[in-house]
């Protein structure tokens, strides 16, 4: 029984990663205004992981997003996919083109909030809810043979706060967006401590269930912090399409075995239109 | 008010700085280049136990000679000399301008092949090579010589050599002077001689920094794999520098029951190197993960062979290859 509970723990990354599309769908019949976005952008990253070198690699992503959002007079939801790719270089010897971490991130956030506060003549709202991201990871140094190759995939459950603020500036109306963003419990994978596979790929290589499930490691504020932040200002071009401009950062530290630090600078403009 | 809310906003906004957070890289000085090294060595390098080295005393012995006034050729001297200690042919260190080796593996021992020999004797000029292997067929025993495991292997052509020898008495695969490479290699020429599925090897990986810091042996089977196997008596050629993904062919086929490795001890080279680097731009590597045979043997230190031979110098004079003679002979037999 109590192996059960385990793998049903163990599971749970899992459960987490498919369940933000599902309740997208569960909340659409409350709202009132909902959108469709596209856009991109670019993100600046820096990171220092042990597991693959102790030198802090950085450099610029392209990035791509995508999302649907519901914004009801309660509440809100937000599912968002974004995909991003560069070669970070190591900051202490860019010029060394061939000592180069291939880089690919694929993120899927999902976002719940309730409105807490009208203030200001209903100008600054305030919402506090929670979101779920999960993030996969890709590395590969391209100097390095074996283990050269690393995937990890982060799941956070996220206490996530934001204000937007409307306001008119030279007649054009336009709202302004802060959220915040902090992990409380991580559900991840990770390379083992001296290997590029995980620790329940190289205990179970016949067994890719098992393998999973003996990979998984919680984390809670402990081992794995973070915040992300971010400013949005948005444009209404007309009733139904806008764009928008965010600065997006983001930072988490998780030390297990090898310490990972990584911190991304993103700008992204992205366009909506509602539906 | 939105001057207010601006200012709010702005403030937060200003926590968005990682390098608050991220440590700026060690300076590229010799000192910390030294420290770097043995430090990443200290908590991943998988043979101390085994070799019985006492890391700690290196560091008292080697860390008084690193000064950052010295140049670059010297502190890759002083590194050199204190990986030598690792005793590991798994273990480089490349600064660009040179790469430190440990040689001991097969430096003092017989050489136990002889190419020239092979080629006038053996092969003639009615050898094929099929990809990355040269066959000939020796009084109806198939002969294969597989010189580098850096060359990938495709299944199809060792599939086609196994479908072609299928006939013959037996076959003699020779990975004598073959240094390793391509560990996936391995796998798919040894499940072509595999019966059943069998324990081969065991493997222990590092899973924290300290030296005794292992999972538990994780068994390693082989099953057999391609179009057809090739089950007849089987003879393997080793030598002292048979070493890595050769050494680790030799442990997977010497759990088969109608194979036999006939020469010298291999090289060994049982961990999987891994690949670090330095703030000063270089490179180094070192074994891993320790590897053993079916008995929890050690094969880090080489493979003894099932028929102890050595090249004969009357042979060699009379154009023979006593190693390959034997295993001919074995197989007639």
């Amino acid at each position: 029984m109590t192996r059960l509970i385990l793998h049903i723990k163990r599971l749970l990354p899992l459960i987490i990663f498919l369940s933000g599309p599902l309740y997208l769908s569960a909340g659409e019949s409350n709202e009132t205004f909902r959108h469709i976005n596209l856009g991109g952008g670019f993100t600046y990253h820096s990171i220092r992981d042990e597991g693959i070198s102790s030198l802090l690699y950085s450099g610029r992503h392209n990035t791509v997003r995508a999302g649907i959002n519901n914004h009801a007079s309660s509440h809100l939801s937000q599912t968002e996919i974004s995909f991003s790719k560069a070669y970070l270089h190591p900051s202490t010897y860019p010029e060394l083109t061939e000592s180069s971490v291939k880089t690919i991130i694929g993120k899927v956030n999902y976002t719940y909030m309730r409105e807490a506060a009208n203030i200001f003549n209903g100008h600054l709202e305030l919402f506090a809810g929670g979101s779920l991201n999960n993030s996969y990871v890709y590395h590969r140094h391209m100097l390095f043979h074996n283990s050269a190759v690393r995937n990890s995939l982060y799941s956070t459950v996220n206490l996530t706060g934001m204000g937007a603020y409307d306001f008119t500036w030279n007649e054009k109306d336009l709202t302004l967006f802060y959220r915040m963003s902090v992990p409380v419990v991580s559900f991840n994978i990770r390379p083992s401590y001296a290997m590029s596979k995980p620790i329940g790929y190289l205990t179970n290589p016949g067994n890719g269930t098992k393998a999973f499930l003996e990979s998984v490691e919680v984390a809670t504020v402990d081992s794995f912090r973070g915040l992300t932040n971010s400013i949005c200002l948005e444009y209404r071009l007309s009733s139904i399409h806008g764009l928008r401009l965010e600065y997006k950062w983001n930072y988490y530290e998780y030390n297990s075995g090898n310490t990972v630090k990584s911190g991304t600078n993103a700008l992204l403009l992205n366009a909506f239109v509602n539906f | 008010m939105i001057t207010r809310v601006l200012i709010i906003i702005i403030t937060l906004s200003l926590t968005a700085c990682e390098k608050a957070f991220i440590e700026k890289d060690p300076a590229n000085e010799p000192v910390e280049n030294f420290q770097i090294l043995w430090e990443t060595i200290d908590k991943k390098y998988s043979f101390f136990e085994y070799k019985n080295i006492n890391w700690d005393s290196i560091y008292s012995e080697y860390r008084p000679r690193v000064h950052n006034q010295m140049t670059e050729r010297q502190l890759f001297s002083v590194l050199s000399e204190m990986l030598h200690h690792l005793r590991d042919g798994h273990v480089n260190l490349d600064a660009g301008f040179d790469i430190s080796r440990s040689w001991e593996w097969y430096k003092d021992y017989p050489a136990n092949f002889n190419y020239s020999i092979l080629r006038s004797s053996y092969l003639k000029n009615t050898y094929e090579e099929k990809g990355p292997f040269v066959t000939q067929v020796i009084d109806s025993i198939g002969y294969i010589y597989f010189g580098s495991f850096t060359k990938r292997v495709e299944p199809e052509i060792i599939d086609n050599i196994i479908e072609d020898f299928s006939d013959l008495k037996g076959i003699v695969f020779d990975v004598r002077s073959n240094g390793g490479g391509f560990s996936t290699n391995v796998e798919i020429l040894a499940s072509r001689f595999a019966d059943k599925e069998r324990l081969v090897a065991y493997n222990l990986f590092k899973k924290g920094p300290g030296h005794d810091e292992f999972t538990d042996p994780q068994p390693v089977h082989l099953s057999p794999k391609g179009s057809e196997q090739f089950l007849k008596p089987v003879v393997v050629l080793t030598n002292r520098r048979s070493y890595s993904a050769t050494n680790d062919f030799a442990l997977k086929m010497s759990a088969l029951p109608h194979v036999t490795v006939v020469g010298d001890t291999t090289g060994g080279g049982g961990g999987t190197p891994i690949y670090k680097e330095l703030p000063n731009g270089w490179t180094y590597r070192f074994s891993a993960t320790i590897t053993l045979a079916p008995d929890k043997f050690n094969v880090e230190h080489g493979i003894p062979p099932d028929i102890q031979v050595d090249m004969r110098q009357r042979d060699i004079s009379r154009g023979l290859d006593t190693i390959l003679e034997t295993a001919l002979e074995l197989i007639q037999q």
